[in-house]
């Protein structure tokens, strides 16, 4: 009778665990239509093969460099850890949960994050947390960086958040249920469409130009587990030509860079000689590099990243294969792309009613 | 009693008091009608019902009522 | 931490686990720990105020108390005859009296300064500015204390019952303490009095599968009211009510259903929750409301309504009230003027007039619920001066004993309770005209036109809330005959768990909860 009984309560745990989970999957957004970045965190646990570097950041690294052409033309294995509006908390504890599984040999960090430490749109912390696997790094990360009115209850159980899209469901829910398609090239979100640089708004005068201390905090946290193991630290700065990188801020980052012996590269000084051409190297209007402005940008960073001791892996045989497949999917995406924008003017996934 | 039964049919005629039990609980008495009920009672019997007296257990059935008149005039 | 929180299930959950765990007799103890644990997350000052009200209350009732049991021996020890007894009884409620008298007007005192300090100094500022006196109080920021208008009716009804010797006072004071503050019925009731509680609270609670089961099934209907109608219906009614010249017409009579719905969903919701989760904990609190919408009367609908503030506003005002020597002067006075009979009715008036006093400024301090307060004590004292004839009108004719007799005067005091809520929310000026509104300019085709939208919900909303309504409702009328949820425990197994779990789902994945919704709070939890 008891272990009836006991049979009985386990049946329905088990059950409604399923259900729960069964519906928490089907519930949560997909993002594999106009918004593909919320699949950025999760594609990288699918990595095989160890990388020699790893890039830490925003869209100002996950569209600006493509690691297929860092393999192809430097031999450099690597991999970027980037999400949308990234805070450089959540760079920190990706760093910290990368490092218990690989140890690269340089970490580059974009350093426009600097400029705003806290979160402001609820969405850009889904999207880097949910594809984030649990342990104390997201655990810290999510404590760190969630905004007043999220819970971590919600991100152990997404389910309570994304609950109301019960009447919101579409086909890509169904589709992706088991398991959602392959978005990114390493980290790298691919755009062969043009959108030349327009009109750009006016700089703003800010008032106070200095950094969160928050900031700067995280920013020599990340230093310091690069230095614990040997890695080296560089920071980048996007070619972007919007939103503005001050002039004010720059000094303060050249000014770290010099006290603590680091690489700087700001990219925006280097337009000329990276070669990129604002008519054609950007899919919105200089917000972001398409893949000809990636590229290029690839090719500019190469020699920076050898010299700080990534090493041209082209001989391993058993790596040449893994990057081979990613080269073919990369090169098969790219054609289909220019294809569709000759086509069209236009990339029929990202199309928004304008 | 039979006066106490008179006063009762005057302010809601529709009920059985000599076996009714329920007065209050079924809501065949509002309180509205216990304190008329009340101010009668002290009217006709000389007596005084203080608050405290004036709960469901008293008010339920006529004899309930019938014996906390005879506790309170022995009181007096 | 509200009843509605990850907080609160988080917190009962571990309370849970840990009070069945513990040994028997520390789990009241652990009750008022958690109590106290529960009032500190709404900010260490408030409780101060619990702890005065507990102190006092405690102390007086328990020297009332002393006075009591000596005189009691005394009379015994005398033996005294009747006439000495009745003097002796005199000097004894002599001695008494200021003790009472002092814990009322302490802890009814700090209640009124709380809540109504502001209310008095806006009204004096509109005094002061009538006869132009060049000065002005400014309000003040006193923060309410959680639960404070029912933690000091609950106290003070004790303090009552010592005095008259219904039980006898309690003589720990951590015990009391928990009477006071148990931590779910602090936010919003019900009511409870001490000789119910003291079994219930202190009595050892072995583990009980089912008593768990049922509880949790409680909270989980609460829940359904709360999180699926109320937090949806809300925000929506809110906007109706806010703006009358706006919304006129047909939605003045959508608000006003509307907000019954809502009231009704959010408070008897509320109290599911909070006596499912002490049922969890193996307590029985009282029962706070009895499907009032199946009410044939007003005065009937106040008894199933509210019960536990209606009773001891009954037991505590209405009563004493009517039988006390100001009310006895008014009779007589009345007699002399007009009669007999009016003679007999005027401690009833004054009574019924006193007691809707009270209830409305209970319910906020503003003079829109003493407007409240007033209309249902006319609506109530115009009934009861037509119960004669109702009673011959029904003897007369037959058919106002059938069923659907019966459904009509249902539906009639539910649109009564409706009309007289107006007074609620609508400023006391402007009531009469929106119900004259209401009743020449409604029409259907003002649904559709863009006022709708503004309200924030989608048709699929409307739907979903049409559902759930009916099924509230549908679960008002079933279990008219049988108790739902002990009928589901007789079922098989699987039947259970489907109930539930379906149910669980449906507020999981429907409830108004979490981004994109305010997370609302009880409406009931300042009062």
């Amino acid at each position: 009778m008891k272990r009836k009984k006991l049979l009985t309560l386990l049946a329905v745990v088990l059950c409604s665990v399923f259900l729960l989970a069964a519906l928490q999957r089907l519930l949560m957004p997909k993002y594999m239509g106009l918004v593909v970045e919320g699949n950025f965190i999760h594609e990288y646990y699918e990595e095989t093969s160890d990388h020699d570097v790893i890039f830490l950041g925003d869209c100002e690294v996950y569209e600006n460099i493509s690691p297929i052409v860092l393999f192809r033309e430097f031999g450099i294995t690597s991999y970027i850890r980037g999400s949308a509006q990234q805070l450089i908390a959540q760079s920190y504890y990706l760093l910290e949960e990368t490092l218990k599984t690989e140890t690269p040999r340089a970490v580059v960090f974009s350093v426009s994050a600097m400029q705003q430490y806290e979160q402001t749109n609820e969405t850009y912390n889904r999207m880097t947390f949910d594809g984030m696997r649990w342990s104390s790094s997201k655990f810290n990360a999510i404590r760190e960086t969630a905004m007043e009115e999220e819970h971590m209850i919600e991100y152990l159980f997404p389910l309570l958040r994304f609950h109301s899209r019960y009447n919101q469901l579409e086909p890509d829910d169904f589709r992706y249920f088991l398991r959602r398609g392959k978005v990114t090239h390493n980290g790298y979100y691919m755009r062969a469409d043009v959108r030349p640089v327009g009109h750009l708004p006016a700089v703003r005068r800010l008032a106070d130009y200095s950094f969160d201390e928050r900031a700067w905090e995280y920013l020599d946290r990340m230093r310091s587990l690069c230095s614990e193991k040997g890695i080296a630290f560089i920071l980048i700065k996007a070619p972007s030509l919007y939103p503005a990188w001050h002039d004010q801020w720059d000094e303060q980052i050249v000014a770290y860079a010099q006290e603590h012996q680091l690489t700087y590269i700001n990219c925006i000084d280097a337009i000329d000689s990276i070669g990129i051409d604002f008519s054609q190297d950007t899919y919105d209007g200089g917000l972001h590099m398409n893949v000809y402005g990636a590229e290029k940008l690839s090719r500019y960073l190469g020699p920076f990243l050898l010299e700080a001791g990534a090493v041209d892996r082209r001989d391993d045989a058993e790596l040449a294969a893994v990057w081979a497949e990613k080269g073919l999917y990369y090169d098969s995406m790219k054609a289909q792309q220019e294809e569709e924008f000759a086509q069209f003017g236009y990339l029929k996934q990202f199309k928004t009613e304008e | 009693m039979e006066e106490l039964i008179e006063i009762l049919e005057g302010i809601n005629p529709d009920a059985d008091y000599e076996n009714c039990d329920t007065l209050i609980n079924d809501g065949i008495l509002t309180s509205f009608e216990v304190v008329m009920l009340v101010t009668q009672i002290e009217d006709a019997f000389d007596v005084k019902i203080p608050a405290v007296k004036i709960v469901p257990e008293n008010f339920n059935s006529a004899a309930g009522i019938w014996a906390l008149i005879q506790e309170l005039e022995g009181e007096e | 931490m509200f009843l509605v929180s990850y907080e609160f299930m988080l917190f009962l959950l571990l309370l849970t686990a840990v009070y069945y765990l513990a040994p028997k007799r520390f789990q009241w103890i652990l009750l008022l720990a958690a109590s106290y644990l529960f009032y500190l997350c709404g900010g260490p000052v408030y409780v101060v105020y619990p702890l005065v009200t507990t102190f006092t209350t405690w102390f007086l009732a328990r020297k009332i108390g002393t006075v009591t049991a000596d005189a009691r021996r005394h009379i015994k020890e005398m033996k005294l005859g009747r006439e000495e007894k009745k003097a002796y009884n005199q000097t004894v409620r002599k001695r008494k009296k200021p003790l009472l008298l002092l814990g009322l007007f302490l802890n009814f005192g700090i209640l009124a300064v709380l809540k109504y300090m502001n209310f008095v100094l806006q009204n004096t500022n509109g005094l002061l500015r009538f006869f132009r006196v060049p000065m002005e109080f400014y309000a003040v920021g006193w923060l309410l204390p959680l639960g404070i208008s029912y933690y000091t009716f609950q106290s003070m009804g004790y303090l009552i019952d010592v005095y008259n010797g219904k039980y006898e006072p309690e003589q720990n004071p951590a015990r009391f303490a928990l009477f006071v503050s148990f931590f779910p019925q602090l936010v919003a009731g019900p009511i409870s009095r001490f000789d119910q509680m003291k079994e219930e609270l202190f009595a050892a609670h072995p583990f009980d599968f089912r008593q768990v089961k049922l509880g949790a099934e409680r909270m989980l209907w609460g829940y359904f009211k709360k999180l699926v109608i109320a937090d949806r219906l809300g925000p929506a009614v809110s906007v109706i009510i806010a703006s009358p010249a706006e919304y006129n017409g047909i939605y003045a009579f959508l608000g006003m259903v509307g907000y019954t719905v809502w009231m009704y969903a959010d408070f008897a919701g509320g109290i599911d929750i909070v006596i499912g989760a002490a049922q969890i904990l193996g307590v029985k609190l009282p029962e706070n409301f009895d499907r009032p919408f199946l009410a044939s009367s007003l005065a009937e609908f106040w008894r199933r309504w509210h019960m536990t503030l209606m009773q001891w506003l009954r037991e505590y005002i209405f009563f004493p009230v009517s039988t006390s020597r100001l009310s006895k002067k008014i009779s007589v006075l009345t007699g002399k003027i007009f009669g007999k009979k009016a003679s007999q009715k005027a401690p009833v008036y004054v009574a019924n007039i006193v007691v809707w006093l009270v209830a409305g400024i209970w319910h906020g301090a503003s003079w829109k619920f003493v407007a409240w307060g007033m209309a249902n004590c006319v609506v109530m004292l115009i009934s009861a001066e037509l119960a004669g004839a109702y009673r011959s009108w029904h003897k007369r004719f037959a058919w106002t004993d059938t069923k659907g007799y019966r459904c009509f005067t249902v539906v009639r005091t539910f649109f009564l309770f409706c009309c007289l809520e107006m007074f609620e929310y609508y400023p006391f000026t402007t009531v009469f005209a929106m119900f004259g509104n209401m009743l020449t300019s409604s029409r259907i085709s003002q649904l559709f036109d863009g006022r709708m939208a503004a309200l924030g919900l989608s048709a699929s909303d409307w739907r979903l809330l049409g559902v759930s309504v009916a099924v509230m409702a549908l679960g008002a009328v079933f279990r008219r005959f049988h108790g739902f949820r002990e009928k589901l425990d007789q079922k098989p197994v699987w039947l259970q768990y489907a109930a539930v779990f379906g149910l669980f789902l449906v507020v999981l994945l429907t409830g108004a909860y979490g981004h994109g919704y305010d997370a609302s709070q009880f409406i009931y939890n300042q009062f």
